[in-house]
C-alpha cells in the first residue's frame, strides 16, 4: 500500500461523499420553502421537519468525512 | 517561512494520571463543561425574584423555549417527562461545542517530542507566540473540546438510546414495546419491518455520535488549519461558522433525542400526538364556524 495514495484516498472519500448529501439537502429544502410560501401558518412545523430531514441527509456526508479522517490520521500513522 | 500545520490526532492525549486512570484533555473539559452549566443555572436562579435580573431572565427564556419545544413535539405529559433529558443534553453539548471557539483551547500545551522533528526537551508553550516554526506541529494541547472525542459522543448517544428504550418500556408497558419489534398481528411484512427496526435503533447510536463528532472534529481541524494558512482576518468568518455549527449540532442532538423518544413511546396504533391535536383543533374550529353561521342565519332572518 503506497503511502502516497492516502491523501488522494481521503480527498476522494470526502469529495465524492459530499455530492449526494448536497443534492439531497437541496431536494429537501426547495419544496419545503415552497410549502412555507404557500402556507405561512404551517411554517413552524414545516421548518422543524425540514431541519430534521436535513440533519439526516447531512449525517451521510459526515460519515464520508469520518472515513476520510480515519484514512488520514489512523492508517497513515499505523502504516 | 511557513509554520508547520499542527499535528492533529483523533484520539485525545492523556495529561496526567490519577493512579492507573489517565485524565485526558477532553475528559477534563467535559467535566468542566458540566460544572459550568450546573453552576451557571444554579447561581442564576439562586435568589429568584418575580422581577428577574437579566441573567435569570436569560435562563428562564432558555428553559421555557426548550420546554415549549418538548411539549410541542411530545405532547403535554410526555413533553415534561422528556424535558430533563433533552435540555440537559442540549446544554451540555452546547457548552462542549463552544469551547472550540475560545482562544487558548488546542493552542496552549506542552511540546510533545514524539513527533519527528521536534525538540527533545519538553517545554510549555503559550500558543504560537513562544513556539518557533520548527516545532509548531508538536503541541499536545491541555484543553480540547470534548465533542471532538468519540468517547464523549458515543457515551451521550448510548445514554440517549438507553433512555429511549427505558421510556418505551415504562410508558407503553413491556408487551406493547416488544410488540413494536416482534409484531405478530400485522402479518409477515410487519414482522420483517419490526425486526428491521430492531436493527436500526442501535444504529442510531452510531449516527448520533458520528454526526456530532464529525461536525465538531472537522470544525476543529478547520479552525486550526485556517489559522495557520490565512492571516488572522481571514480566519474570523470560520469562527462564526463554528459558533453556528456548534449551536446547530447541539440542538440537533437534543432534538433527535426528543424525536426518538416520542417515536419510541407511540405504538403502531395511534401515531402522531401532533396530528391528533391538529385534527382536534380543526374540528373545533369547524364546529365553531358552523355555530357562527347558524347564528348569522337566525339573526338575518
Amino acid at each position: 500500500m503506497n503511502p502516497q495514495f492516502f491523501e488522494l484516498a481521503a480527498a476522494l472519500a470526502i469529495g465524492l461523499g459530499a455530492i449526494g448529501p448536497g443534492i439531497g439537502i437541496g431536494l429537501i429544502a426547495g419544496p419545503a420553502l415552497n410549502a412555507m410560501g404557500r402556507n405561512p401558518e404551517a411554517a413552524g412545523i414545516i421548518r422543524t421537519n425540514m431541519i430534521l430531514a436535513i440533519v439526516f441527509a447531512e449525517a451521510v456526508s459526515i460519515y464520508a468525512l469520518v472515513v476520510a479522517l480515519i484514512i488520514l490520521f489512523v492508517t497513515a500513522n499505523v502504516k | 517561512m511557513l509554520w508547520k500545520l499542527p499535528n492533529i490526532g483523533v484520539p485525545s492525549d492523556a495529561l496526567f494520571y490519577i493512579g492507573p486512570f489517565p485524565v485526558y484533555n477532553t475528559l477534563l473539559l467535559s467535566i468542566v463543561s458540566a460544572l459550568i452549566v450546573l453552576g451557571f443555572f444554579y447561581f442564576a436562579t439562586r435568589k429568584a425574584s418575580i422581577i428577574p435580573t437579566p441573567i435569570q431572565n436569560l435562563v428562564e427564556w432558555v428553559t421555557e423555549t426548550l420546554l415549549h419545544l418538548c411539549e410541542e413535539v411530545a405532547g403535554k405529559v410526555n413533553g415534561r417527562r422528556f424535558f430533563p433529558w433533552v435540555a440537559s443534553i442540549f446544554l451540555l453539548v452546547l457548552m462542549a461545542n463552544w469551547w472550540e471557539v475560545i482562544p487558548g483551547v488546542e493552542t496552549i500545551g506542552t511540546i510533545n517530542h514524539e513527533v519527528p522533528g521536534c525538540p527533545a526537551h519538553p517545554q510549555t508553550v503559550l500558543g504560537i507566540f513562544l513556539v518557533d516554526h520548527a516545532s509548531s506541529n508538536c503541541i499536545t494541547p491541555w484543553l480540547r473540546p470534548p465533542s471532538t472525542d468519540l468517547n464523549f459522543t458515543i457515551a451521550l448517544a448510548i445514554i440517549s438510546f438507553v433512555a429511549t428504550q427505558w421510556y418505551g418500556f415504562k410508558i407503553l408497558g413491556w408487551r406493547l414495546q416488544l410488540g413494536r419489534y416482534f409484531s405478530v398481528r400485522e402479518g409477515p411484512m410487519g414482522l420483517v419491518v419490526g425486526l428491521l427496526e430492531l436493527i436500526l435503533e442501535p444504529l442510531r447510536i452510531l449516527s448520533l455520535s458520528f454526526r456530532l463528532f464529525g461536525n465538531l472534529f472537522a470544525g476543529d481541524v478547520l479552525l486550526l488549519v485556517i489559522a495557520f494558512l490565512v492571516p488572522f482576518v481571514g480566519a474570523i468568518p470560520f469562527y462564526f461558522l463554528e459558533l453556528f455549527v456548534g449551536f446547530i449540532q447541539a440542538f440537533v442532538f437534543a432534538f433527535l433525542t426528543l424525536i426518538f423518544m416520542t417515536l419510541g413511546t407511540t405504538s403502531h396504533g395511534h401515531e402522531d400526538p401532533e396530528e391528533e391535536h391538529a385534527a382536534e383543533t380543526a374540528h373545533a374550529t369547524h364546529q365553531r364556524a358552523e355555530v357562527a353561521l347558524s347564528h348569522g342565519e337566525k339573526s338575518a332572518s
